[in-house]
């Protein structure tokens, strides 16, 4: 038997070589078409979303491969290759991938005189965004504007019993946080509390230590305490704002949904990357949430109506949420845009190794960096990535000349009307 | 041409064989297997790949056209199992076994030699197989921000367009024949199959074959006419 093996071992193939996707930033690459095959083989192994994504990976190296030599070969021949050349391939290669979280990151190996910045950025996700037939502006800009105009046109609003708010910096994270509380009175005199988040990190906050994070903190505490105190009789419903919410802690969802469930509850599924093959994932795994007593109230026993507002910027865990309450609980009510499409959970680089896909590279050394899901997820059996969540109630913000109200409006009028 | 040749050389056994008043032999035989996959890591730098133990069943044919040669074929359903490890830090309850069925048709030349009654044998040849169906069973994991989670599992596994289900490669071994009556005999063989053909397709501009060596223990019997 070893004789065999000794013997016809040659006529066995080699597997080509499969970098370490957790080191291939500490690689010195000494041309463009080495480092995009690096970065080409990285993804083959380690992107989550070949099952859904319809991007033909193999006629993408065969249409680019070439044109990454004739970038070589442009540098050989003294020519400056610059950071625009780059990104047209990379774009080209890279910018129709499914993952709605993907930012592709690239350094020019050998800088141009004319390269302005040191690299550049393509991000699939805002490349099909804009061509959906509902966008307006730029997310990032969307954001910005939104939290201002909320801001403006919330205050001309009479029926506001109570309102609390918090806009700074929570110093962990290092990123502005916004939140905003109210509790809306309808001429009923039943109460609706209000809360909108810029980013998801309730979770992050209520365990936080920080001046900034105890001043979070309050604002999320009234929400919740006016949730779960407000008497029945007095309790319209209740709206979280989910628009212009850029994503964050999975972790929120002990809030979100274990303060409103009454036992153990599959949320979602995830699985990842099992092996180098494209097709080659974990089992299906549940991700469950538990009951929070902290702040706890059973609204589907009392059928109390959630209003969820999304809209276009409503990313990742802005999106997450409004998808796995609704899956889990049945009197939520989506009303807005559909979402993004930035379904897929995500891990730090530095646990590249757990699961040899999701975001690699460096982001200070900059060969190249790469954010992309670390898994796939999937809630009610639909993989959204790429999709987002499709309101039950569409309103556009583009049909209502820059306004938001009309969708805060909708909800209004739908929790006033719920039976 | 090579066909042709293979036609040929059949066609002349079996004339030999019916010229010769070959005899024939078909009996049943069951035993243990032992498969272990022979894979790259291919990056994935924490993960080790070992062995499996099995069984199969099924059926043999011989056609003796001498004393010294015989051509034998088998139909059988063959376990060809195998196991992935991880063995990063926290990571190293994580493991899958792949519980593969396959139906194996081996067709070798027997080569034998020894006394009236008990002989020995040298086998070699090739053979086919067909990944009829999988199974995983193992421990996988899930994560929040901060906290991992093990969840056991045990399910079929669905084949995708990834997975090689038809199979060949080479097979060889030894064995030992007690004829115990005129008719009637029983054998003892040590088949070693070794896969030519990767168990899953490789993409265009990035291969990453993968093959299954199993050992295949075997006790039959068999009836002679």
């Amino acid at each position: 038997m070893a004789l065999i093996a000794l013997i016809f071992s040659g006529c066995r193939k080699d597997a080509d070589y499969h970098p370490y996707i957790g080191e291939t930033d500490k690689l010195a690459y000494d041309s463009y078409s080495t480092q995009f095959e690096y970065l080409w083989k990285s993804l083959s192994s380690g992107y989550v979303f070949w099952d859904v994504d319809e991007t033909d990976w193999d006629a993408v190296y065969e249409e680019y491969m070439p044109k990454f030599h004739a970038l070589d070969a442009q540098h050989e021949a003294g020519q400056e290759v610059t950071l625009d050349d780059l990104n047209e391939l990379y774009t080209g290669a890279m910018g129709g991938l499914r993952d709605h979280h993907m930012a592709i990151v690239i350094k020019n190996l050998h800088p141009a005189v004319s390269d302005t910045l040191p690299y550049f950025y393509v991000s699939p996700g805002e490349i099909e965004v804009e061509k959906r037939d509902y966008f307006t502006i730029p997310t990032f800009l969307l954001q910005v504007y939104f939290k201002y105009q909320m801001d403006a046109e919330m205050t001309l609003l009479d029926n506001i019993e109570e309102q609390e708010s918090f806009d700074g910096m929570l110093e962990e994270i290092g990123t502005g946080i916004s939140y905003y509380y109210f509790l809306f009175r309808l001429p009923d005199g039943r109460k609706i509390p209000y809360f909108w988040q810029s980013a998801a990190v309730i979770s992050y906050v209520m365990n936080g230590t920080s001046a900034s994070a105890q001043a979070a903190k309050a604002v999320v505490d009234k929400w919740l305490t006016a949730i779960k105190e407000t008497p029945r009789e007095q309790l319209a419903g209740i709206i979280l704002d989910n628009r212009a919410n850029g994503g964050g802690c999975q972790d929120d969802l002990d809030y979100l949904v274990g303060s409103f469930i009454n036992e153990r509850t599959e949320v979602l599924k995830t699985r990842y990357k099992e092996g180098p093959g494209r097709l080659e994932h974990s089992p299906w795994t549940s991700y469950y949430i538990d009951p929070k007593p902290d702040y706890h109230r059973d609204i589907t026993a009392e059928n109390i109506p959630f209003v969820v507002l999304t809209n276009i910027c409503s990313i990742s865990m802005g999106e997450i949420e409004p998808a796995v309450m609704r899956h889990v609980m049945p009197t939520v009510y989506v009303i807005g845009e559909r979402t993004y499409g930035a379904t897929g959970p995500l891990q730090p680089v530095s646990f590249i190794d757990l699961n040899y896909g999701g975001p690699f590279g460096d982001q200070n050394n900059m060969n190249h960096y790469i954010y992309t899901s670390t898994s796939e997820a999937q809630t009610g059996g639909k993989v959204l990535e790429g999709i987002g969540v499709t309101p039950d109630e569409i309103v556009l913000f583009k049909d209502h000349n820059t306004s938001f109200m009309p969708q805060f409006d909708a909800a209004i009028e739908y929790i006033k009307n719920y039976k | 041409m090579n066909k042709r040749i293979i036609f040929v050389l059949a066609v002349l056994l079996c004339w030999t064989a019916t010229e010769a008043k070959a005899q024939w032999a078909i009996g049943i035989k069951g035993g243990w297997t032992c498969t272990s996959p022979d894979r790259s890591i291919a990056g994935r730098i924490d993960e080790t790949y070992s062995r499996l133990s099995g069984f199969d069943a099924g059926f043999q044919a011989r056609c003796e056209f001498n004393d010294w040669i015989a051509l034998r074929a088998d139909l059988s359903y063959m376990k060809r199992s195998h196991r992935m490890d991880r063995n990063l830090n926290y990571l190293d309850p994580v493991f899958t076994e792949y519980r593969n069925d396959y139906l194996m048709l081996p067709v070798m030349a027997d080569f034998s030699f020894g006394g009236e009654a008990l002989r020995g044998h040298l086998l070699c040849g090739g053979f086919a197989g067909y990944w009829l169906q999988s199974r995983i069973k193992g421990t996988t994991y899930w994560m929040t921000d901060y906290y991992v989670f093990f969840d056991d599992f045990n399910q079929k596994r669905e084949f995708n367009s990834e997975d090689q289900r038809f199979t060949a490669g080479l097979v060889g071994g030894v064995g030992l024949n007690w004829d115990i009556t005129d008719h009637v005999g029983l054998n003892l063989d040590a088949l070693y199959y070794y896969d030519l053909v990767s168990y899953r397709k490789s993409y265009a501009h990035l291969s990453d074959p993968r093959y299954l060596n199993t050992l295949s223990i075997d006790l039959g019997v068999y009836y002679k006419f």
